[in-house]
Protein backbone atom coordinates (compact mmCIF):
# COMPACT_ATOMS: atom_id res chain seq x y z
CA UNK A 1 0.00 0.00 0.00
CA UNK A 2 1.31 3.87 -0.75
CA UNK A 3 2.57 5.27 2.38
CA UNK A 4 0.21 8.50 1.17
CA UNK A 5 -3.08 5.92 1.27
CA UNK A 6 -5.07 6.26 4.71
CA UNK A 7 -4.86 3.44 6.78
CA UNK A 8 -8.95 3.58 7.48
CA UNK A 9 -11.19 4.79 4.95
CA UNK A 10 -15.22 4.91 5.53
CA UNK A 11 -17.57 6.76 3.32
CA UNK A 12 -21.45 6.34 4.28
CA UNK A 13 -20.28 3.26 6.16
CA UNK A 14 -23.58 2.06 8.12
CA UNK A 15 -24.57 -1.23 10.54
CA UNK A 16 -28.22 -2.72 10.95
CA UNK A 17 -28.86 -4.72 13.68
CA UNK A 18 -32.23 -7.14 12.99
CA UNK A 19 -33.65 -8.46 16.30
CA UNK A 20 -37.51 -9.38 17.44
CA UNK A 21 -38.79 -7.76 20.18
CA UNK A 22 -40.91 -9.87 22.45
CA UNK A 23 -43.84 -8.47 24.93
CA UNK A 24 -44.01 -9.00 28.34
CA UNK A 25 -45.77 -12.32 29.99
CA UNK A 26 -46.98 -15.56 29.01
CA UNK A 27 -49.07 -13.67 26.34
CA UNK A 28 -46.43 -12.20 24.94
CA UNK A 29 -43.89 -15.32 24.33
CA UNK A 30 -47.20 -16.96 22.87
CA UNK A 31 -48.27 -13.89 20.80
CA UNK A 32 -44.59 -13.72 19.86
CA UNK A 33 -43.92 -17.05 18.62
CA UNK A 34 -46.83 -16.70 15.50
CA UNK A 35 -46.70 -12.51 14.47
CA UNK A 36 -42.77 -12.10 15.98
CA UNK A 37 -42.62 -8.29 16.29
CA UNK A 38 -39.12 -7.90 14.19
CA UNK A 39 -37.32 -4.25 14.31
CA UNK A 40 -34.41 -2.96 13.01
CA UNK A 41 -31.64 -0.77 14.80
CA UNK A 42 -29.08 1.32 13.10
CA UNK A 43 -25.77 1.03 15.22
CA UNK A 44 -23.58 2.77 12.95
CA UNK A 45 -25.13 5.41 10.84
CA UNK A 46 -23.29 6.68 7.72
CA UNK A 47 -19.70 6.99 9.09
CA UNK A 48 -17.28 9.04 7.68
CA UNK A 49 -14.20 8.85 8.76
CA UNK A 50 -10.91 8.95 7.24
CA UNK A 51 -7.23 7.60 9.49
CA UNK A 52 -3.82 8.39 8.32
CA UNK A 53 -1.41 6.12 8.92
CA UNK A 54 0.98 6.15 11.66
CA UNK A 55 -2.03 8.18 13.92
CA UNK A 56 -3.48 7.03 16.94
CA UNK A 57 -7.01 7.83 16.66
CA UNK A 58 -9.95 7.71 19.83
CA UNK A 59 -12.93 6.59 18.88
CA UNK A 60 -15.13 7.87 21.89
CA UNK A 61 -18.70 7.38 22.84
CA UNK A 62 -21.19 6.58 25.55
CA UNK A 63 -22.24 2.91 25.85
CA UNK A 64 -24.13 2.02 22.78
CA UNK A 65 -23.04 4.59 21.08
CA UNK A 66 -21.94 2.43 17.80
CA UNK A 67 -17.72 2.57 18.53
CA UNK A 68 -17.29 -1.16 19.14
CA UNK A 69 -19.52 -1.77 16.19
CA UNK A 70 -17.80 0.52 14.15
CA UNK A 71 -14.08 -1.24 15.79
CA UNK A 72 -15.74 -4.87 14.52
CA UNK A 73 -16.32 -3.70 10.64
CA UNK A 74 -12.83 -2.10 10.56
CA UNK A 75 -11.65 -5.44 11.93
CA UNK A 76 -13.65 -7.64 9.89
CA UNK A 77 -15.79 -9.31 12.26
CA UNK A 78 -18.77 -7.75 11.00
CA UNK A 79 -20.11 -7.38 7.82
CA UNK A 80 -21.34 -3.62 6.76
CA UNK A 81 -24.95 -3.01 6.07
CA UNK A 82 -23.92 -0.45 2.95
CA UNK A 83 -20.98 1.94 2.87
CA UNK A 84 -17.74 2.23 1.68
CA UNK A 85 -15.28 0.59 4.07
CA UNK A 86 -11.19 -0.04 2.91
CA UNK A 87 -9.02 -0.49 5.77
CA UNK A 88 -5.68 -1.08 4.65
CA UNK A 89 -6.36 -1.20 1.13
CA UNK A 90 -8.59 -4.26 1.98
CA UNK A 91 -12.44 -5.29 2.60
CA UNK A 92 -12.10 -6.35 6.03
CA UNK A 93 -15.17 -8.88 5.48
CA UNK A 94 -13.34 -10.95 3.50
CA UNK A 95 -10.69 -11.22 6.23
CA UNK A 96 -8.49 -12.57 3.56
CA UNK A 97 -4.93 -13.62 4.74
CA UNK A 98 -3.04 -10.37 3.39
CA UNK A 99 -5.57 -7.91 5.41
CA UNK A 100 -5.31 -10.26 8.76
CA UNK A 101 -1.78 -10.44 9.41
CA UNK A 102 -1.14 -6.76 8.86
CA UNK A 103 -3.46 -6.03 11.75
CA UNK A 104 -4.17 -6.77 15.13
CA UNK A 105 -6.83 -6.72 17.90
CA UNK A 106 -6.69 -6.32 21.72
CA UNK A 107 -10.12 -6.46 23.49
CA UNK A 108 -10.16 -5.64 27.34
CA UNK A 109 -12.53 -7.48 28.03
CA UNK A 110 -11.93 -10.94 25.46
CA UNK A 111 -8.78 -12.92 25.88
CA UNK A 112 -6.89 -14.06 22.73
CA UNK A 113 -3.93 -15.60 24.73
CA UNK A 114 -5.18 -19.49 25.15
CA UNK A 115 -5.79 -19.85 28.64
CA UNK A 116 -4.37 -23.52 30.16
CA UNK A 117 -1.26 -22.86 28.19
CA UNK A 118 1.51 -20.68 29.28
CA UNK A 119 1.80 -16.93 27.11
CA UNK A 120 5.19 -18.57 25.12
CA UNK A 121 3.35 -21.05 24.20
CA UNK A 122 0.49 -18.97 22.58
CA UNK A 123 3.41 -17.18 21.00
CA UNK A 124 4.60 -20.38 19.62
CA UNK A 125 1.08 -20.78 18.17
CA UNK A 126 1.23 -16.91 16.36
CA UNK A 127 4.60 -17.66 15.52
CA UNK A 128 3.33 -20.48 13.18
CA UNK A 129 -0.28 -18.52 12.10
CA UNK A 130 1.94 -15.31 11.30
CA UNK A 131 4.30 -17.32 9.19
CA UNK A 132 7.69 -15.84 11.09
CA UNK A 133 11.20 -16.54 11.01
CA UNK A 134 12.46 -18.43 14.45
CA UNK A 135 15.36 -15.25 14.57
CA UNK A 136 12.80 -12.38 14.30
CA UNK A 137 10.51 -14.30 16.45
CA UNK A 138 13.51 -14.68 19.17
CA UNK A 139 14.11 -10.94 18.80
CA UNK A 140 10.66 -9.73 18.83
CA UNK A 141 9.62 -11.66 21.65
CA UNK A 142 12.47 -10.68 24.02
CA UNK A 143 12.24 -6.93 22.92
CA UNK A 144 8.47 -6.32 23.79
CA UNK A 145 9.07 -8.76 26.53
CA UNK A 146 11.47 -6.17 28.33
CA UNK A 147 9.14 -3.08 27.03
CA UNK A 148 6.71 -4.66 29.01
CA UNK A 149 8.21 -6.30 31.77
CA UNK A 150 6.81 -9.90 31.51
CA UNK A 151 10.27 -11.28 30.83
CA UNK A 152 9.57 -13.30 34.19
CA UNK A 153 5.93 -14.55 33.54
CA UNK A 154 6.03 -15.71 29.91
CA UNK A 155 6.01 -19.41 31.01
CA UNK A 156 3.37 -19.14 33.36
CA UNK A 157 -0.38 -20.65 32.53
CA UNK A 158 -2.25 -16.98 31.38
CA UNK A 159 -5.10 -18.18 33.73
CA UNK A 160 -2.48 -18.28 36.70
CA UNK A 161 -1.88 -14.08 35.43
CA UNK A 162 -2.74 -11.35 37.53
CA UNK A 163 -5.56 -9.21 34.94
CA UNK A 164 -2.25 -6.42 34.84
CA UNK A 165 0.49 -9.40 33.61
CA UNK A 166 -1.98 -10.52 31.45
CA UNK A 167 -2.81 -7.47 29.62
CA UNK A 168 1.16 -6.85 29.26
CA UNK A 169 1.03 -10.26 28.15
CA UNK A 170 -2.12 -9.66 25.10
CA UNK A 171 0.10 -6.77 24.14
CA UNK A 172 2.91 -8.79 23.19
CA UNK A 173 1.39 -11.39 21.49
CA UNK A 174 -1.18 -9.17 19.80
CA UNK A 175 2.32 -7.27 18.66
CA UNK A 176 4.50 -10.10 17.76
CA UNK A 177 3.98 -10.27 13.80
CA UNK A 178 4.59 -6.29 13.22
CA UNK A 179 0.98 -5.57 12.72
CA UNK A 180 1.00 -2.02 11.06
CA UNK A 181 -2.54 -1.38 12.21
CA UNK A 182 -3.60 -2.30 15.90
CA UNK A 183 -7.50 -1.98 17.16
CA UNK A 184 -6.93 -1.45 21.25
CA UNK A 185 -10.36 -2.00 22.68
CA UNK A 186 -10.69 -0.69 25.93
CA UNK A 187 -6.79 -2.01 26.49
CA UNK A 188 -6.79 -0.54 30.40
CA UNK A 189 -10.07 -1.67 31.32
CA UNK A 190 -10.28 -2.96 35.54
CA UNK A 191 -6.48 -2.12 35.58
CA UNK A 192 -4.71 -0.54 38.38
CA UNK A 193 -2.49 3.02 37.76
CA UNK A 194 0.59 1.56 37.70
CA UNK A 195 -0.70 -1.18 35.10
CA UNK A 196 -2.31 1.34 33.33
CA UNK A 197 0.82 4.14 32.75
CA UNK A 198 2.84 1.08 31.61
CA UNK A 199 -0.29 0.28 28.68
CA UNK A 200 0.00 3.93 27.85
CA UNK A 201 3.53 4.38 27.79
CA UNK A 202 3.86 1.12 25.66
CA UNK A 203 1.61 2.33 22.88
CA UNK A 204 2.69 5.66 22.86
CA UNK A 205 6.80 3.93 22.38
CA UNK A 206 5.08 1.70 20.05
CA UNK A 207 3.53 4.54 17.63
CA UNK A 208 6.83 6.88 18.04
CA UNK A 209 8.84 4.02 17.15
CA UNK A 210 7.16 1.60 15.00
CA UNK A 211 4.57 4.48 13.55
CA UNK A 212 1.84 1.73 13.74
CA UNK A 213 -1.37 3.13 13.28
CA UNK A 214 -3.34 2.88 16.60
CA UNK A 215 -7.64 2.84 17.12
CA UNK A 216 -8.13 2.87 20.91
CA UNK A 217 -11.82 2.89 21.99
CA UNK A 218 -12.19 3.88 26.13
CA UNK A 219 -13.94 5.19 28.49
CA UNK A 220 -10.99 6.59 30.33
CA UNK A 221 -10.39 10.03 29.50
CA UNK A 222 -6.43 9.82 30.73
CA UNK A 223 -5.90 6.90 28.22
CA UNK A 224 -7.20 9.38 25.46
CA UNK A 225 -5.47 12.85 26.93
CA UNK A 226 -2.15 10.82 26.85
CA UNK A 227 -2.62 8.74 23.67
CA UNK A 228 -4.53 10.36 21.28
CA UNK A 229 -3.77 13.30 18.56
CA UNK A 230 -6.87 12.99 16.94
CA UNK A 231 -10.71 12.17 18.69
CA UNK A 232 -13.98 10.97 16.91
CA UNK A 233 -16.85 11.04 19.09
CA UNK A 234 -19.54 9.15 18.21
CA UNK A 235 -23.00 9.07 19.54
CA UNK A 236 -26.01 6.75 17.89
CA UNK A 237 -24.16 5.63 15.49
CA UNK A 238 -23.17 9.53 13.80
CA UNK A 239 -19.68 11.24 14.46
CA UNK A 240 -20.73 14.15 16.39
CA UNK A 241 -17.28 15.55 16.75
CA UNK A 242 -13.61 14.94 14.62
CA UNK A 243 -10.88 16.93 15.77
CA UNK A 244 -8.08 17.13 18.27
CA UNK A 245 -8.17 17.47 22.09
CA UNK A 246 -8.20 21.41 22.17
CA UNK A 247 -10.69 21.33 19.28
CA UNK A 248 -13.08 19.14 21.58
CA UNK A 249 -12.58 21.47 24.36
CA UNK A 250 -13.54 24.64 22.45
CA UNK A 251 -16.43 22.88 20.79
CA UNK A 252 -17.37 21.84 24.47
CA UNK A 253 -16.86 25.99 25.55
CA UNK A 254 -14.42 24.85 27.99
CA UNK A 255 -11.16 25.60 28.92
CA UNK A 256 -7.50 23.97 27.64
CA UNK A 257 -7.03 22.60 31.25
CA UNK A 258 -10.74 21.24 30.99
CA UNK A 259 -11.27 17.99 33.04
CA UNK A 260 -11.83 15.52 30.01
CA UNK A 261 -14.49 13.54 31.22
CA UNK A 262 -17.06 16.44 32.09
CA UNK A 263 -16.22 17.67 28.60
CA UNK A 264 -17.52 14.76 27.41
CA UNK A 265 -20.54 14.55 29.48
CA UNK A 266 -21.51 18.16 28.57
CA UNK A 267 -20.97 16.94 24.33
CA UNK A 268 -23.40 13.93 25.13
CA UNK A 269 -25.64 15.54 26.44
CA UNK A 270 -26.09 18.66 24.21
CA UNK A 271 -26.07 15.92 21.46
CA UNK A 272 -29.23 14.34 23.42
CA UNK A 273 -31.30 17.76 23.32
CA UNK A 274 -30.64 18.30 19.79
CA UNK B 1 2.63 -25.48 4.23
CA UNK B 2 2.09 -22.64 6.79
CA UNK B 3 -1.52 -23.97 7.83
CA UNK B 4 0.26 -27.51 8.40
CA UNK B 5 2.42 -26.26 10.37
CA UNK B 6 -0.41 -24.12 12.61
CA UNK B 7 -1.90 -27.56 12.28
CA UNK B 8 1.13 -29.42 14.17
CA UNK B 9 1.62 -26.73 17.10
CA UNK B 10 -2.41 -27.02 17.56
CA UNK B 11 -2.49 -30.39 17.81
CA UNK B 12 0.47 -30.54 20.33
CA UNK B 13 -1.06 -27.91 22.41
CA UNK B 14 -4.67 -29.92 22.66
CA UNK B 15 -2.31 -32.95 23.68
CA UNK B 16 -0.79 -31.23 26.48
CA UNK B 17 -4.06 -30.05 27.52
CA UNK B 18 -6.02 -33.56 27.10
CA UNK B 19 -3.00 -35.08 29.61
CA UNK B 20 -4.81 -33.35 32.11
CA UNK B 21 -7.88 -35.45 31.49
CA UNK B 22 -6.23 -38.18 31.38
CA UNK B 23 -8.03 -40.38 34.18
CA UNK B 24 -11.68 -38.99 32.79
CA UNK B 25 -10.88 -39.62 28.98
CA UNK B 26 -9.40 -43.59 30.74
CA UNK B 27 -12.92 -43.94 32.13
CA UNK B 28 -14.87 -42.61 28.96
CA UNK B 29 -12.87 -45.51 27.06
CA UNK B 30 -13.38 -47.61 29.21
CA UNK B 31 -17.67 -46.94 28.77
CA UNK B 32 -17.35 -47.04 25.22
CA UNK B 33 -15.94 -50.54 25.10
CA UNK B 34 -18.45 -52.20 27.52
CA UNK B 35 -21.68 -51.52 25.16
CA UNK B 36 -20.35 -53.92 22.54
CA UNK B 37 -18.76 -56.37 24.61
CA UNK B 38 -21.77 -57.06 26.18
CA UNK B 39 -23.45 -56.60 22.23
CA UNK B 40 -20.56 -59.02 21.70
CA UNK B 41 -21.32 -61.88 24.65
CA UNK B 42 -25.55 -61.39 23.83
CA UNK B 43 -24.92 -62.21 19.95
CA UNK B 44 -22.46 -65.12 20.34
CA UNK B 45 -25.11 -66.56 23.44
CA UNK B 46 -27.83 -66.19 21.03
CA UNK B 47 -25.70 -67.85 18.28
CA UNK B 48 -24.60 -71.02 20.69
CA UNK B 49 -28.52 -71.42 21.48
CA UNK B 50 -29.34 -71.49 17.96
CA UNK B 51 -29.62 -68.50 16.46
CA UNK B 52 -29.27 -67.75 12.81
CA UNK B 53 -28.18 -63.86 12.07
CA UNK B 54 -28.16 -63.16 8.85
CA UNK B 55 -23.93 -62.58 8.68
CA UNK B 56 -21.30 -64.68 9.72
CA UNK B 57 -20.42 -65.28 13.50
CA UNK B 58 -16.78 -64.07 11.96
CA UNK B 59 -18.51 -60.99 10.98
CA UNK B 60 -19.60 -60.00 14.06
CA UNK B 61 -17.61 -61.07 16.23
CA UNK B 62 -15.06 -58.91 14.17
CA UNK B 63 -17.43 -55.86 13.79
CA UNK B 64 -17.91 -55.97 17.50
CA UNK B 65 -14.64 -56.05 18.38
CA UNK B 66 -13.68 -52.88 16.36
CA UNK B 67 -16.61 -51.02 16.56
CA UNK B 68 -15.25 -49.03 19.82
CA UNK B 69 -12.27 -47.71 18.10
CA UNK B 70 -13.84 -47.22 14.56
CA UNK B 71 -16.58 -44.95 15.82
CA UNK B 72 -14.11 -43.29 17.97
CA UNK B 73 -11.71 -42.29 15.15
CA UNK B 74 -14.00 -40.45 12.93
CA UNK B 75 -16.51 -39.31 15.76
CA UNK B 76 -16.14 -35.15 16.76
CA UNK B 77 -17.34 -32.64 19.62
CA UNK B 78 -16.94 -29.62 18.24
CA UNK B 79 -20.31 -28.20 17.15
CA UNK B 80 -21.11 -27.37 21.07
CA UNK B 81 -17.76 -25.86 21.80
CA UNK B 82 -18.49 -24.20 18.25
CA UNK B 83 -22.19 -22.87 18.90
CA UNK B 84 -20.57 -21.65 22.78
CA UNK B 85 -18.07 -19.99 20.93
CA UNK B 86 -20.86 -18.13 18.16
CA UNK B 87 -23.05 -17.76 21.09
CA UNK B 88 -20.82 -15.94 23.64
CA UNK B 89 -18.69 -14.15 20.86
CA UNK B 90 -15.21 -16.01 21.55
CA UNK B 91 -15.22 -17.16 17.72
CA UNK B 92 -14.23 -13.26 17.35
CA UNK B 93 -10.47 -14.07 18.95
CA UNK B 94 -10.42 -16.34 15.68
CA UNK B 95 -11.92 -14.40 12.91
CA UNK B 96 -9.95 -11.38 13.15
CA UNK B 97 -6.21 -13.64 13.08
CA UNK B 98 -5.31 -15.83 10.02
CA UNK B 99 -6.12 -19.02 10.52
CA UNK B 100 -9.74 -20.66 10.52
CA UNK B 101 -11.41 -21.54 13.89
CA UNK B 102 -12.09 -24.85 12.21
CA UNK B 103 -8.43 -25.91 12.33
CA UNK B 104 -8.86 -25.19 15.67
CA UNK B 105 -11.59 -27.42 15.72
CA UNK B 106 -9.92 -30.11 13.99
CA UNK B 107 -6.65 -30.07 15.90
CA UNK B 108 -8.91 -30.43 19.03
CA UNK B 109 -10.29 -33.76 17.85
CA UNK B 110 -7.26 -34.56 16.31
CA UNK B 111 -5.65 -34.03 19.62
CA UNK B 112 -8.11 -35.98 21.51
CA UNK B 113 -7.83 -39.02 19.69
CA UNK B 114 -4.42 -39.31 19.84
CA UNK B 115 -5.15 -39.60 23.68
CA UNK B 116 -8.24 -41.86 23.46
CA UNK B 117 -6.24 -44.18 20.97
CA UNK B 118 -3.38 -44.69 23.45
CA UNK B 119 -6.17 -45.74 26.44
CA UNK B 120 -8.88 -47.54 23.43
CA UNK B 121 -6.35 -49.59 21.86
CA UNK B 122 -5.13 -51.83 24.90
CA UNK B 123 -8.81 -52.77 25.70
CA UNK B 124 -9.96 -53.35 22.25
CA UNK B 125 -6.82 -55.61 22.08
CA UNK B 126 -7.31 -57.39 25.17
CA UNK B 127 -11.25 -58.14 23.70
CA UNK B 128 -9.38 -59.26 20.21
CA UNK B 129 -7.71 -61.38 22.26
CA UNK B 130 -10.26 -63.15 24.00
CA UNK B 131 -12.34 -63.87 21.30
CA UNK B 132 -9.20 -64.43 18.78
CA UNK B 133 -10.84 -67.57 17.26
CA UNK B 134 -13.22 -66.14 15.86
CA UNK B 135 -11.91 -61.90 14.60
CA UNK B 136 -10.46 -62.12 11.34
CA UNK B 137 -9.01 -59.22 9.86
CA UNK B 138 -7.61 -59.12 6.60
CA UNK B 139 -3.68 -59.04 4.92
CA UNK B 140 -2.57 -55.43 5.07
CA UNK B 141 -2.99 -54.27 1.12
CA UNK B 142 -5.62 -52.21 -0.48
CA UNK B 143 -7.88 -53.38 1.17
CA UNK B 144 -6.83 -51.34 4.97
CA UNK B 145 -5.36 -48.56 1.99
CA UNK B 146 -9.54 -47.88 1.11
CA UNK B 147 -11.07 -48.27 4.85
CA UNK B 148 -8.42 -45.65 5.79
CA UNK B 149 -10.33 -43.43 3.02
CA UNK B 150 -13.65 -44.63 3.98
CA UNK B 151 -12.60 -43.61 7.58
CA UNK B 152 -11.40 -40.17 6.44
CA UNK B 153 -14.35 -39.30 4.35
CA UNK B 154 -16.36 -40.57 7.75
CA UNK B 155 -14.53 -38.12 9.93
CA UNK B 156 -15.19 -34.96 7.40
CA UNK B 157 -18.67 -36.28 7.23
CA UNK B 158 -19.10 -35.91 11.05
CA UNK B 159 -16.88 -32.76 11.39
CA UNK B 160 -18.76 -31.10 8.73
CA UNK B 161 -22.52 -31.98 10.53
CA UNK B 162 -20.83 -30.83 14.09
CA UNK B 163 -20.06 -27.63 11.78
CA UNK B 164 -23.86 -27.45 10.39
CA UNK B 165 -25.01 -28.16 13.94
CA UNK B 166 -23.04 -25.77 15.74
CA UNK B 167 -23.77 -22.98 12.82
CA UNK B 168 -27.33 -23.36 14.01
CA UNK B 169 -25.68 -20.55 16.89
CA UNK B 170 -25.66 -17.87 14.56
CA UNK B 171 -29.59 -17.67 14.19
CA UNK B 172 -31.33 -20.02 17.43
CA UNK B 173 -30.00 -19.39 20.96
CA UNK B 174 -29.48 -23.18 22.17
CA UNK B 175 -28.82 -25.98 19.55
CA UNK B 176 -28.67 -28.30 22.50
CA UNK B 177 -31.64 -30.46 21.48
CA UNK B 178 -30.50 -30.76 18.14
CA UNK B 179 -26.84 -31.86 19.17
CA UNK B 180 -28.86 -34.85 21.51
CA UNK B 181 -31.28 -35.76 18.61
CA UNK B 182 -28.06 -35.75 16.07
CA UNK B 183 -26.25 -37.80 18.86
CA UNK B 184 -29.70 -40.32 19.68
CA UNK B 185 -29.88 -40.91 15.73
CA UNK B 186 -26.12 -41.54 15.18
CA UNK B 187 -25.71 -44.10 17.79
CA UNK B 188 -28.81 -46.15 16.30
CA UNK B 189 -28.13 -45.54 12.77
CA UNK B 190 -24.54 -45.52 12.58
CA UNK B 191 -24.14 -49.02 13.72
CA UNK B 192 -21.82 -47.70 16.41
CA UNK B 193 -24.28 -49.88 19.00
CA UNK B 194 -25.53 -52.73 16.80
CA UNK B 195 -24.42 -54.02 13.29
CA UNK B 196 -26.96 -52.54 10.90
CA UNK B 197 -27.02 -56.02 8.98
CA UNK B 198 -28.80 -57.14 12.15
CA UNK B 199 -32.16 -54.75 11.97
CA UNK B 200 -35.09 -56.32 10.51
CA UNK B 201 -35.24 -56.96 6.65
CA UNK B 202 -37.59 -54.04 5.97
CA UNK B 203 -35.74 -51.62 7.43
CA UNK B 204 -32.27 -52.06 5.58
CA UNK B 205 -33.01 -50.52 2.43
CA UNK B 206 -33.72 -47.05 4.10
CA UNK B 207 -30.42 -47.98 6.88
CA UNK B 208 -28.18 -48.53 3.47
CA UNK B 209 -28.86 -45.65 2.21
CA UNK B 210 -28.79 -43.11 5.17
CA UNK B 211 -26.10 -41.02 5.86
CA UNK B 212 -25.37 -42.65 9.55
CA UNK B 213 -24.21 -45.57 7.69
CA UNK B 214 -21.29 -44.14 6.50
CA UNK B 215 -19.68 -41.90 9.49
CA UNK B 216 -19.15 -46.26 10.96
CA UNK B 217 -20.52 -48.72 9.84
CA UNK B 218 -19.32 -48.38 6.25
CA UNK B 219 -15.46 -48.27 6.91
CA UNK B 220 -15.88 -51.08 9.16
CA UNK B 221 -18.07 -53.09 6.17
CA UNK B 222 -15.09 -51.87 3.82
CA UNK B 223 -12.18 -53.68 5.73
CA UNK B 224 -14.20 -56.50 6.66
CA UNK B 225 -17.14 -57.48 4.21
CA UNK B 226 -17.72 -57.00 0.62
CA UNK B 227 -19.80 -53.52 0.07
CA UNK B 228 -20.78 -52.83 -3.51
CA UNK B 229 -19.17 -49.46 -5.79
CA UNK B 230 -22.45 -48.50 -5.69
CA UNK B 231 -22.10 -47.85 -1.66
CA UNK B 232 -18.72 -45.87 -2.24
CA UNK B 233 -20.44 -43.51 -4.89
CA UNK B 234 -23.02 -43.08 -1.96
CA UNK B 235 -20.30 -42.36 0.63
CA UNK B 236 -18.91 -39.96 -2.45
CA UNK B 237 -22.46 -38.41 -2.65
CA UNK B 238 -23.21 -38.10 1.11
CA UNK B 239 -19.12 -36.93 2.01
CA UNK B 240 -19.60 -34.14 -0.81
CA UNK B 241 -23.01 -33.30 0.15
CA UNK B 242 -21.79 -32.78 3.82
CA UNK B 243 -19.38 -30.70 3.48
CA UNK B 244 -21.10 -28.69 0.85
CA UNK B 245 -23.70 -27.64 3.45
CA UNK B 246 -20.85 -27.31 6.39
CA UNK B 247 -19.30 -24.59 3.73
CA UNK B 248 -22.86 -22.76 2.81
CA UNK B 249 -24.15 -22.62 6.54
CA UNK B 250 -20.49 -21.48 7.66
CA UNK B 251 -20.57 -18.85 5.21
CA UNK B 252 -24.37 -17.60 5.75
CA UNK B 253 -23.86 -17.58 9.34
CA UNK B 254 -20.64 -15.36 9.37
CA UNK B 255 -23.09 -12.73 7.68
CA UNK B 256 -25.59 -12.58 10.83
CA UNK B 257 -22.26 -12.73 13.21
CA UNK B 258 -22.88 -9.78 16.08
CA UNK B 259 -19.53 -10.92 18.11
CA UNK B 260 -21.23 -10.42 21.71
CA UNK B 261 -19.34 -9.23 24.31
CA UNK B 262 -16.07 -7.80 22.77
Amino acid sequence: MPRNEPAIHTEALTKTYRYTEQQPGLAGAVKGLFRPDRRERTAVDKLHLTVPRGQIIGLLGPNGAGKTTTIKMLCGLLRPTSGELEVLGHRPAKRGYDFLSRISVVFGQKSMLWWDVSTYDSLLIHREMYAIPKPRFANTTKDLAERLQVQDILNIPVRKLSLGQRMRCELVLALLHGPELLFADEPTVGLDVVAKLSVRTFLAELNRDLGTTIVLTSHDMNDVAALCERVAVINHGRTIFDGDLDALRSRADAGVDADLDQVMSKLFTEAADA
Amino acid sequence: MRLARVLRILVIREVTIMLHYRWWLAMLQLSNIVAPAISLLVWRGAIAQGSTPPVTETFLTTYLVLVSVVAMLPSSWTSGFLADSIRLGGLSSWLVRPCSTHLNGIANNIGEKVVKLVLLVPLVAVLGIIFRTEVELPPLGLRWLVFAVSLLMAGAMTFSLDIVIGSLAFWFEDVTAVNRLRYLLARILSGSLIPLALFPAAVIPFLNAQPFRFMVSFPLEVLIGHPSGQAFALQVGWFATFVGTAVVSWRLGLRSYQGAGA
